[in-house]
């Protein structure tokens, strides 16, 4: 569909990569360029008395922040920068999209892979640095019995390397099929004409609310299970 | 058409403040009878949308971490069988041990949901003054 390709803008080549600026690189820059300025500009008041738009601002903060302490403890809140930019990255991606005419960036799966491979590196380095080679005691829980060690440990590590496919997967997942489960209720509406075009107009309207929701929420279950992953590698499956 | 008539009935259009006073009484009590008539038929739905949006995403958070197990396990059996050439064994292995593994990730998030839930909802003094709801959940 048009709306999910990629165009190039300006041909680059990096030593045999392509590494053009194309319609998704725009609107990556776009979004940062939003988020920089809006924070900028909502908290240069630094007011005691917040403005609307630092009360906006304020709320992302304190959002992400009561987040990173529920799931990670104290601990965690050294990781805050990374989980907020991170979570307001997605979200005004996502949202981005949701404008007519634009491109959404995190319909694509190079994007949300290279985003979940980056927490699931991040994740494992902070891991390793804190515990060393005890990380590897997060594969063989507490007590386990010898005999079952080949049967579980196999299964843990599994379960640890698919978290970054499944993190990606269910972000892009999401944006394409609502973007495109939009796609095609408008196009019902142009073929069933005048009147039985009603119907679809409706849940066309329905589902843009929805897909609104859907966006922030997707950038929401991302932040929360970097926490949660990131909480694994600072506590070692200790819950708080 | 006599002019008896014309006295006793007002003029009309014209409201003397007294009989305002009681229309507005009549229609406050209607009012009243109205919200209590209607609280009788559908309580309010305690539900809010966004508790709603938040359910929605936990189901479709379980959902793909079920299908990324398997899909993960068969496809890293599959390339390592090709690898080996010991198809179709480690395929097998690997898909049963993806789908434990998918399942397992599943449990965990559900455990976790499970404990927020609870949490808050002892957290909530409306709740935890009835102990027989703590049932429903389970």
């Amino acid at each position: 569909m048009e709306q999910f390709e990629i165009n190039r803008f300006l041909k680059l080549d990096l030593f045999g990569l392509d590494a053009s600026f194309t319609n998704s690189s725009l609107f990556m820059v776009l979004a940062v360029v939003l988020i920089v300025g809006f924070l900028s500009f909502a908290m240069g008041g630094r007011a005691l008395i917040p403005t609307r738009l630092q009360s906006v601002a304020e709320l992302a903060y304190e959002f992400i922040a009561n987040m990173v302490y529920e799931n990670t403890g104290k601990d965690g809140m050294k990781y805050f920068p990374f989980v907020f930019t991170l979570f307001i990255f997605v979200l005004v991606l996502n949202l981005l999209g949701m404008m007519p005419y634009s491109f959404t960036v995190t319909s694509h799966i190079v994007v949300t892979f290279a985003l979940a491979a980056l927490v699931f590196v991040v994740v494992t380095g902070i891991g390793f640095a804190r515990h060393g080679l005890g990380f590897l005691k997060l594969f063989k829980p507490e007590g386990l019995p010898l005999a079952l060690v080949p049967i579980i440990v196999p299964i843990e590590v599994i379960s640890f390397l698919i978290r970054p496919i499944s993190l990606s997967v269910r972000l892009f997942a999401n944006m394409m099929a609502g973007h495109t489960l939009l796609k095609v209720f408008a196009g019902f509406i142009v073929s069933l004409g005048m009147f039985g075009g009603i119907v679809p107009l409706i849940a066309t309207v329905a589902f843009t609310g929805l897909e609104f929701l859907v966006a922030f929420l997707q950038a929401m279950i991302f932040s929360v299970l970097t926490c949660i992953y990131l909480n694994d590698a600072i506590n070692m499956h200790d819950h708080h | 058409m006599s002019d008896g008539d014309d006295k006793k009935v007002p003029k009309r259009g014209v409201i003397s403040a007294e009989e305002r006073a009681s229309i507005k009484a009549r229609a406050g009590e209607i009012d009243k009878r109205l919200d209590e008539a209607r609280a009788r038929i559908s309580p309010k739905s305690t539900v809010d949308p966004r508790v709603r949006g938040q359910a929605m995403g936990q189901g479709l958070r379980i959902a793909v971490d079920l299908v990324v197990g398997v899909a993960f396990g068969g496809f890293v059996g599959w390339w390592l069988d090709r690898y080996f050439g010991t198809a179709p064994w480690l395929m097998v292995v690997l898909l049963i041990l993806g789908f434990v593994a998918g399942m397992m990730n599943v449990i965990r998030t559900a455990q976790r949901l499970q404990a927020e839930a609870e949490a808050s909802q002892l957290a909530a003094p409306s709740v935890s003054s009835r102990p027989g709801d703590r049932n429903d959940d389970d």
